[in-house]
């Protein structure tokens, strides 16, 4: 009962929150100068300038122009986009965020399937060349850009061994790659926090202690170091999803894939201030969530910590 | 051994034993010493175009030549030399941001702490993508704006403008975590006993600081330094990926690697363009991670056996 109390306390103190976070992403985008219709055909007259501005508030302030937003966002509307006319900013999202969701998820799923293993494996067998290949292997998975190996996957297993389509979205053929290309990265991330975790794990007492009383190994590691271990990766897992199910500019944009992540870089660059602001909205939102969400699983899984 | 050794030098003696860290040491000392002193030795001027485009390595271009001539050779040092301008200064730039940052709310603590950390956080929970874009395109504008009005830096200077708002913009976004550990430091020493005895022999805060508070960060604060420089460069690798890193005819890395792979099609592969600049890249990136690690398994005193 008391836990509830506090997840709904800490559910409450998140609306301010993104409140002042909307807000900063709104001014950030507009201290930028120059406009979303600057590139727009230039011998349009004054009149027409003037009435886009009006139509799109941008002749008010801008602490009016949030209101405006905040009416919106009252009525369920985030806008319409500055730059994709005819669409709304939620319609796009609601066409792009589940693909980006799922491609999200899948690659998370890779992610932790690659990464806990490998450094799971590293930690228990730590300092020795098993160690040492399993590091190499996670950091190098670090350093490679995401804009080199997409390239490389769709040059080997699209083109040279004609396993997997080249690029777009639709069967499950078309995911892989792309699943492959965003989480690689990402389960480097993993296996590296899952050997830190695992490594101090090992050395706490409470391991002496079932050492000690002649506990197998096997009971060691999965029953009662694991638990510990993966804690850092559990706290990384809130910003991970967060980065993830909002989509990857190089992924999507590579493989052409109709998600958010195209939509998140491009309209800052376009100034699409509505658009901005609203995936801005979406990301902070998520992530706020699922911190939250990740405090709560770490209350369960370490006792000795309180939930805040 | 009955000798007293210094903290110092026990973490010299614990680095010197991580080979892979030591390794890393080495090669990036030898990279460094050879692109500062390779344009010395060689007038091959990095963005002289030539009519030979796309040719695969030779003894006169090392590495090839990409689609405008150039060769990949010195373009490739000269890359590698601004890639760790742009990484070191913008790592240097979100030290000073993130340790002032930090030790100001960790040191005053209370309510003025905790405005600045939820500050961190709001700025945590915002796509970081966003945020360097806006920056990066609102301060090129403004001070664009401001050169042209005043007449001052007039001509060839757009690259040094741009170059300097990838420091600030890649700094200004990797500041927050190094704002945490720091913060987190002050706030239990600031209770310890040396401390609390310096105060008691009335030492001015400023006496605190100095004396106390920054020499026992600066081990915390050069591990997570040496962990940003490779972030910063990957950052700008992406950056340039977009288009909006570091300005052409300049060069880092990550723009050598996104012009050649830009080029990859199934008909015809330049590998020459991608190998070299990734290989280097990707050398880079891994040594420096190796030192960084290195650096934190030496300096960080639970480690002490």
């Amino acid at each position: 009962m008391e836990r509830l109390n506090h997840i709904i306390k800490r559910i409450l103190f998140l609306i301010p929150l993104i409140l002042v976070i909307s807000f900063l992403a709104f001014c950030l985008v507009r201290v930028a100068p120059g406009g979303p219709f600057d590139s727009e055909r230039k011998p349009a007259s004054k009149e027409i300038e003037k009435n886009l501005a009006a139509r799109y508030h941008l002749d008010q302030p801008v602490w009016k122009q949030y209101l405006y937003f905040l009416n919106g966002i009252a009525h369920g509307d985030l806008g319409a986009s500055l730059k994709y006319r005819n669409h709304t900013v939620t319609d796009i999202i609601k066409q792009g965020l589940p693909i980006s969701m799922m491609l999200g998820l899948l690659s998370f799923g890779l992610a932790l399937g690659i990464g806990v293993p490998l450094g799971f494996i590293a930690a228990i067998r730590k300092g020795t060349w098993v160690d040492y290949s399993a590091t190499l292997l996670a950091l190098a998975a670090i350093c490679v850009p995401g804009f080199i190996l997409s390239p490389m996957l769709i040059l080997i297993f699209s083109i040279y061994l004609g396993i997997f389509p080249v690029a777009l979205w639709g069967s499950f053929s078309h995911i892989v790659l792309p699943v492959f290309a965003l989480g690689i990265y990402f389960s480097g991330r993993v296996a590296r926090l899952t050997r830190e975790g695992m490594i101090t794990a090992l050395q706490s007492d409470f391991i002496v202690t079932a050492r000690a009383k002649g506990l197998s190994d096997f009971s060691i590691y999965f029953k009662h170091a694991l638990r510990l271990g993966i804690l850092p990766v559990l706290s990384y897992s809130g910003p991970l999803l967060a980065d993830l199910l909002t989509g990857s500019f190089i992924v999507e944009n590579i493989f052409q894939i109709p998600g958010i992540g195209v939509f998140m870089v491009n309209s800052s660059l376009n100034r699409d201030y509505t658009m901005v602001v609203g995936l801005a909205l979406v990301y902070s939102i998520l992530l706020l969530f699922l911190n939250l969400l990740v405090d709560i699983l770490y209350s369960y899984l370490d006792p000795r910590i309180k939930l805040q | 051994m009955s000798r007293i050794l210094s903290p110092s030098r026990l973490a010299f003696r614990r680095f010197k034993k991580n080979r892979l860290a030591v390794i890393s040491a080495v090669y990036l000392v030898l990279l460094l010493v050879f692109i500062l002193i390779y344009p010395f030795f060689s007038d091959v001027d990095p963005n002289e175009t030539s009519e030979f485009i796309n040719t695969a390595p030779s003894l006169s271009h090392l590495f090839g030549t990409d689609d405008h001539g150039r060769d990949l050779f010195s373009r490739t040092l000269y890359g590698t030399r601004i890639s760790f301008l742009v990484g070191s200064v913008g790592a240097l730039v979100s030290l000073v941001i993130g340790v002032l940052w930090g030790a100001t709310a960790g040191y005053l603590g209370g309510k003025i702490d905790s405005i600045m950390m939820r500050f961190v956080d709001v700025l945590y929970s915002l796509p970081s993508i966003v945020f360097v874009i806006a920056l990066m395109t609102s301060l090129e504008g403004i001070t664009q704006q401001w050169f042209s009005e005043t007449g001052l830096l007039q001509g060839n200077s757009g690259h040094i403008v741009r170059m300097l708002f990838l420091f600030i913009g890649l700094g200004a976004v990797s500041w927050l975590t190094m704002a945490r550990i720091v913060r987190g430091q002050v706030l239990s020493l600031r209770e310890m006993a040396f401390v609390e005895a310096s105060r008691i022999l009335g030492a001015s805060h400023l006496r605190i600081i100095l004396r106390h508070i920054i020499p026992n960060i600066a081990g915390v604060a050069i591990v997570y330094l040496a962990l940003t420089v490779p972030a910063i460069i990957l950052n700008e690798s992406f950056l340039s990926y977009l288009g909006i890193g570091v300005q052409p005819p300049q060069a880092s890395l990550g723009s050598l690697i996104a012009g050649g792979a830009g080029q990859i099609n199934p008909l015809k592969i330049y590998w020459w363009t991608i190998l070299y600049p990734t290989s280097l890249l990707v050398t880079v990136l891994l040594s420096l991670n190796f030192l960084g690690d290195g650096l934190r398994d030496a300096l960080d005193p639970r480690n002490v056996k």
